[in-house]
């Protein structure tokens, strides 16, 4: 008996002892868990809801078990299929670790990853990719301000699974996601609607007070500095130090202050600001503009209800929501009718839309420019944005100070907005997370890259399935700055082995995004940024890639773009000329139809320039077998082509539609007839189009038959034309 | 007959009156009703419903089983320590006619809540699967994949070609003087299974075709069957992703009559898609060619296992599927109690809890506990396996444990129900023989025979 209470007793004290040990550790272990930021925050009930609270508390030190076997699980149900398993069972992770930022990241990469590919219509996809989002964007990061993965995780489905064409429904993401921002923000401004000259001058400034781009890049350049000094200690070998400044003085190079990128940011600066400055509530917003509280009372009696309740996005969109009662008449007030509307037979909701948007304009005056009526808009704006998207004024003007006039329809636009957030959010947490600020940074880079391929939109929505409104992309010239700075800035830093301009790892990259970007300024008339950039290639890439001396840089400005489309135009022969004015032709007429019409005169231009140049000794009989037919007659030629691409969807016939109301007239009686019968009346009955309101019949085709018999014989199948009849064949 | 259900009516209310069935069928009330609000799935409805069922069923089956344990073990137990035995053991009733009685009792209460729980499952299901669907699809899914029951169809393997193909190699092998016409035999097994794994495998830019007979009609012109399939790619693609393309073709001529519909998917995992049946089951037949992308890829595709391409396609009705489940969970029931009530004979309550409780425990976890003895759950002795202590012992003690512990994973009705697969009768059977007459011969044989030489009045640990 005396034995027992003794062995009892020691076995007390043991336990006791040993629960003080552990004890002791704690504080330890909390230290590494914060360096590893795998706590979103101090305290794990803080800003919890209720019922995570309650898990939190019911399962205590058994959570972290029960979680690992719902991993174990969720794992095996995705294996199998069985994604509603999965899904059910990522949630409810989330609920018994909300501030373990991983089981977040892991759960939304899931969503919009794996489970969305299970899918095979763009609706569904657009849902569990947006899913992906919205759980980040509404939960994760709501409880875990600090964690910079999940801010990189939304920045990155929206680069990557969004922007990026390895998804066979990429399209209908960008549509998606351009309808909800077009909704709400509408189209960028244009870059001299805005500006006001006085203010340019001061604002305009190479030298931002907070340059995230160079933020991050310095952060990435210490990592490297760090990783360069431990691999030479193990090598046995001697470090030199080098400092930020050191590697980056041989790369820089002034930005341009004064150009229409510059005329571009500071437009899109100014509306931005004004829905920055917006009141945040009602009472503020009747303060600064009494006539809007009649104008609410007047809209809450049409249905319209606005208040300062918290905006979620299900009531937003809703039918009845503020999306189709607000904004879908308000765009249709301030935006011209989008060219599906005027070519569709029936139009079921034209009249409803119209009657809404005509008792939205009588109360709000928008047409008429009412301050008010505009101040209402933007305090609406400003709420949705801030409530449904979660998207802060503050960080918008911050992306478009730092990188430049953003589409905000663009998802690339958003990309980057997420990751300017991770950065602020990672520059305030405890400690460095240095890993994920690298990634965020490259995010960035992957962002400015599409922005400079797509930023330039023409988006018109068709509400009733999005994922068929026209959205067509340009590359924008408004982002070669931002992209050129970023290669010089980014890429010695990543690339330890050095080297002038980009360094190596990204000298063909950057080599070749200098010759593209030439040539489009070229082309575009802007011949003295073209020449800006030519000369930093010069002066920075002289030779090639073996150390020889680059030829085609010897060249002239001129003489290099347009020897980019034929090696010489001297010793060409007729075919090679026609390749390369066609091809130019077609860049043309792509600016034409989405809506650049300064950008087609130009590129027009030097086609006519390169005709003139191989013409000028042709015109003699010796040459008749050399000799191009007239200017007009091959624009004609390329013309027909263009129109004659096979029409696989609607989009493709909305875009034809859209050159053909922006052709000269010369060149639509040109091609009219040979068109009207092979490929017109065709595409406009299969997409039930309106045949003379899609392409009219120019005026005075009377007289231009009498004159011009067709050129265009009929086809044969033993006609073998020397050019591609079809573009893409 | 009288004094059994005597015994089995007084059972039945003492297991009203029991806290821990109470308390399990209070929880179990409260999880059901709760359920359909609070599990959201995958937010599609067909998702919902799946959980829905999933959960509820296994929730179901879970608490009832630990009830079912707990009841079936103090029953008798409870007798021997308050000695009421005492005075039924004196009355004109025989040690038999007790145990049928208690056991009995317990399954009455079981089939009563299950009956009841079931009504309450699937009402609510019914109600779930008739909320609006957000996507289209989402109602095709629920009324021709969850909301039935289907029958999984493999391709038909080609014998005679492959036994044609086999036989042709091993007269070239002889020919050639690379084969002893002694092994021919051996040699003519190894070519049929070698033909038959190459009749799997797709190789890059080569089409896979298979053919799927005895598939019932469609009823609608609508109605969709479903394709399911797991691929591997060798070698693996580094993004683990295969493009595959998927044609169905005439069955009798090999036109095409439906679209090339490529494909990107995961290596290694399951995948389906749906596809309209009318326009490619023609004559119960359909006829299914696996297109191996451009001759640019590098991987081999290859069908892993068995049921690596399937057809699904409706042979019966949901409500006939839910009872055979319902069913099963009964004879899983029944056959807990009976091992409770057997326990309870010979050893004291707690025992007996302890021991049925790991009875329960070892049947639900059967494939980890054979895959932990390093074997699958389709073990078969291999004749040719080296003789030895070693051998004769798994030889006889895996298919004894494989026999005194039915496999409850595989006698689950819920997953083939939420997977919309007909649970067919066979399966049933099966579990009838396995759980209830196993059941039965445990209790009323050994059970018996311990009970009818137990001294009642004789205390037992």
């Amino acid at each position: 008996m005396r034995n027992a209470r003794l062995i009892q007793l020691v076995a007390l004290l043991c336990m006791l002892g040993l629960a003080a040990a552990a004890a002791s550790r704690i504080s330890t272990v909390n230290e590494g868990r914060k360096k590893l930021n795998t706590l979103g925050s101090t305290s794990p009930q803080e800003n919890a809801p209720p019922e995570y609270a309650f898990f939190i508390q019911a399962f205590g030190a058994f959570r972290g078990l029960i979680v690992d076997i719902a991993f174990i699980r969720a794992e095996t149900f995705k294996e199998q299929g069985r994604f509603f398993d999965a899904v059910q069972l990522a949630k409810w992770i989330c609920a018994l670790q909300p501030h373990f930022p991983t089981v977040w990241e892991f759960a939304a990469w899931n969503l919009s990853w794996n489970i969305s590919v299970t899918t095979y219509t763009p609706e569904e996809r657009w849902n569990w990719v947006y899913a992906g989002v919205k759980l980040l964007r509404d939960q994760g990061i709501p409880y875990n301000k600090r964690a910079v993965n999940l801010y990189k995780q939304i920045a990155w489905t929206f680069n990557n699974k969004m922007g990026e064409n390895i998804d066979d429904f990429h399209y209908a993401y960008k549509t998606n996601w351009a309808w909800r921002m077009h909704l709400l923000l509408g189209p960028p401004p244009a870059p001299l609607a805005e500006v006001d000259p006085n203010t340019l001058a001061a604002q305009s400034s190479p030298e931002q007070e907070r340059n995230l781009l160079a933020e991050a890049a310095r952060q990435t350049f210490l990592q490297n500095e760090e990783k360069r000094r431990q691999e030479a200690e193990k090598r046995g070998e001697r470090y030199t130090p080098r400092t930020y400044e050191e590697v980056t003085r041989t790369a820089a190079v002034p930005a341009l202050t004064v150009s229409t990128y510059e005329l571009a940011r500071q437009a899109s600066l100014q509306e931005l600001r004004r829905i920055h400055e917006a009141p945040r509530r009602l009472a503020e917003l009747y303060a600064q503009f009494p006539p809007a509280r009649d104008m609410v009372y007047r809209l809450r009696e049409l249905g319209i209800v606005l208040n300062d309740d918290e905006l979620t996005e299900d009531e937003y969109w809703r039918t009845g929501g503020l999306a189709f009662t607000f904004f879908a008449p308000y765009r249709r007030l301030v935006e011209p009718v989008t060219t599906l509307r005027t070519v569709l037979d029936q139009d079921p909701n034209a009249d409803t839309e119209r009657v809404q948007a005509e008792k939205l304009d009588a109360i709000l005056g928008i047409r008429a420019g009412n301050p008010a009526g505009q101040a209402l808009v933007r305090w609406l704006q400003k709420k949705v944005l801030a409530e449904v998207y979660k998207l802060e004024t503050e960080y918008m003007l911050e992306v478009v100070q730092n990188f430049g006039p953003v589409d905000w329809r663009s998802v690339d636009a958003h990309s980057l907005y997420w990751v300017v957030r991770g950065l602020v959010a990672g520059g305030e947490t405890v400690t460095d997370f240095y890993n994920d600020k690298t990634n965020t940074a490259r995010i960035m880079f992957f962002s400015l890259r599409n922005l400079f391929l797509r930023n330039r939109m023409v988006f018109e929505p068709y509400p009733p399935k999005i994922h068929l409104s026209y959205l067509n992309f340009g590359r924008d010239l408004n982002f070669i700055e931002p992209m050129h700075q970023a290669y010089i800035r980014y890429g010695p830093l990543l690339d330890p082995r050095g080297g002038p301009g980009a360094g190596n790892l990204y000298r063909i990259g950057h080599t070749n995004f200098l010759t593209e970007a030439i040539r489009m300024l070229y082309l575009s008339g802007r011949e003295a940024e073209a020449d800006h950039y030519y000369k930093y290639l010069q002066e920075t890439y002289p030779t090639n890639e073996e150390g020889e001396p680059n030829p085609a840089l010897a060249k002239t400005l001129h003489d290099y773009v347009m020897d980019s489309f034929v090696e010489s135009i001297q010793t060409a022969g007729v075919r090679e000329i026609r390749i390369a004015l066609h091809g130019l032709f077609t860049s043309a007429f792509n600016e034409l139809a989405a809506g650049d019409a300064d950008r087609y005169l130009r590129i027009v231009q030097r086609c006519q320039e390169l005709y003139e140049q191989y013409m000028k000794d042709k015109r003699t009989p010796l040459m008749e077998g050399k000799t191009l037919f007239s200017f007009t007659e091959e624009q004609a030629d390329a013309l027909y082509n263009w129109f004659a691409q096979q029409a696989l969807n609607p989009l493709m016939t909305l875009h034809k539609i859209r050159l053909w109301r922006a052709l000269p007239l010369y060149l639509r009686q040109a091609v009219y007839d040979d068109l009207l019968e092979r490929y017109f009346r065709p595409e406009c009955e299969a997409w039930e189009f309106d045949l003379a309101r899609a392409f009219p019949e120019p005026p005075g085709m009377e007289e231009y038959r009498r004159l011009h018999p067709s050129r265009r014989k009929p086809d044969r199948p033993e006609d073998v034309e020397t050019l591609p009849m079809r573009l893409g064949d | 007959m009288r004094r059994v259900w005597a015994i089995a009516g007084l059972t039945l209310r003492e297991g009203f009156r029991m806290r821990i069935v109470l308390v399990s069928l209070i929880v179990l009330v409260f999880l059901v009703l709760r359920m359909p609000f609070a599990l959201r799935g995958d937010e599609t409805l067909a998702g919902r419903l799946q959980n829905f069922l999933a959960y509820s069923l296994g929730a179901l089956s879970v608490l009832l089983s630990l009830a079912t344990v707990f009841f079936s073990c103090s029953t008798l137990s409870a007798e021997f320590r308050t000695r009421t035995l005492h005075l039924v053991a004196t009355k004109p009733v025989t040690r038999f006619q007790i145990l049928l009685g208690k056991w009995l009792g317990v399954n009455a209460l079981n089939v009563l809540i299950v009956i009841l729980c079931g009504a309450a499952i699937y009402g609510l299901a019914y109600f779930i699967q008739s909320q609006p669907e957000q996507f289209v699809r989402d109602r095709y899914k629920i009324r021709d994949v969850v909301w039935t029951a289907r029958h999984a169809a493999n391709p038909v393997v080609p014998r005679e070609q492959i036994e044609q193909a086999a036989q042709a190699r091993v007269r070239d092998l002889i020919e050639k003087g690379e084969l002893d016409p002694i092994r021919a035999r051996q040699a003519l097994d190894e070519q049929r299974d070698a033909a038959l794994k190459q009749w799997r495998v797709i190789r890059p830019g080569y089409v896979g075709d298979y053919l799927f007979e005895g598939l019932a009609p469609p009823e609608r012109e609508d109605t969709v069957v479903q394709v399911r399939f797991k691929l591997i790619g060798h070698p693996l693609p580094p993004d683990e992703t295969l493009t595959v393309g998927w044609v169905f073709v005439d069955p009798n001529s090999g036109a095409p009559i439906s679209p090339l519909v490529w494909t990107r998917e995961r290596t290694g995992a399951r995948h389906q898609f749906l596809v309209r049946a009318a326009p490619v089951i023609r004559d119960g037949r359909a006829r299914l060619q696996v297109v191996n992308a451009p001759p640019e890829t590098e991987h081999t595709l290859i069908f892993d296992g068995q049921d690596s391409l399937q057809i699904l396609y409706k042979v019966g009705s949901f409500e006939l599927n839910f009872v055979r489940a319902l069913l099963i969970i009964l004879l899983r029931l029944a056959l807990l109690s009976a091992v409770g009530v057997f326990f309870s004979v010979f050893v004291s309550f707690p025992v007996a809890c302890l021991c049925t409780g790991a009875f329960y425990v070892v049947c639900l976890g059967m494939p980890f506990w054979l895959e932990a003895m390093g074997v699958d759950t389709d073990y078969v002795p291999d004749p040719e396996e080296r003789r030895g202590l070693r051998a004769a012992w798994r030889a006889l003690f895996i298919p004894l444990v494989r026999l005194a512990f039915p496999n409850f994973s595989y006698y689950d009705g819920t997953d083939r129900l939420i997977d919309g697969l007909n649970i067919p009768l066979e399966l049933l059977g099966r579990c009838v023989v396995h759980t209830l007459l196993y059941g039965i011969v445990l209790l009323f044989v050994f059970g018996w025979w311990i009970f009818h030489r137990r001294e009642i009045a004789e205390v037992q640990v």
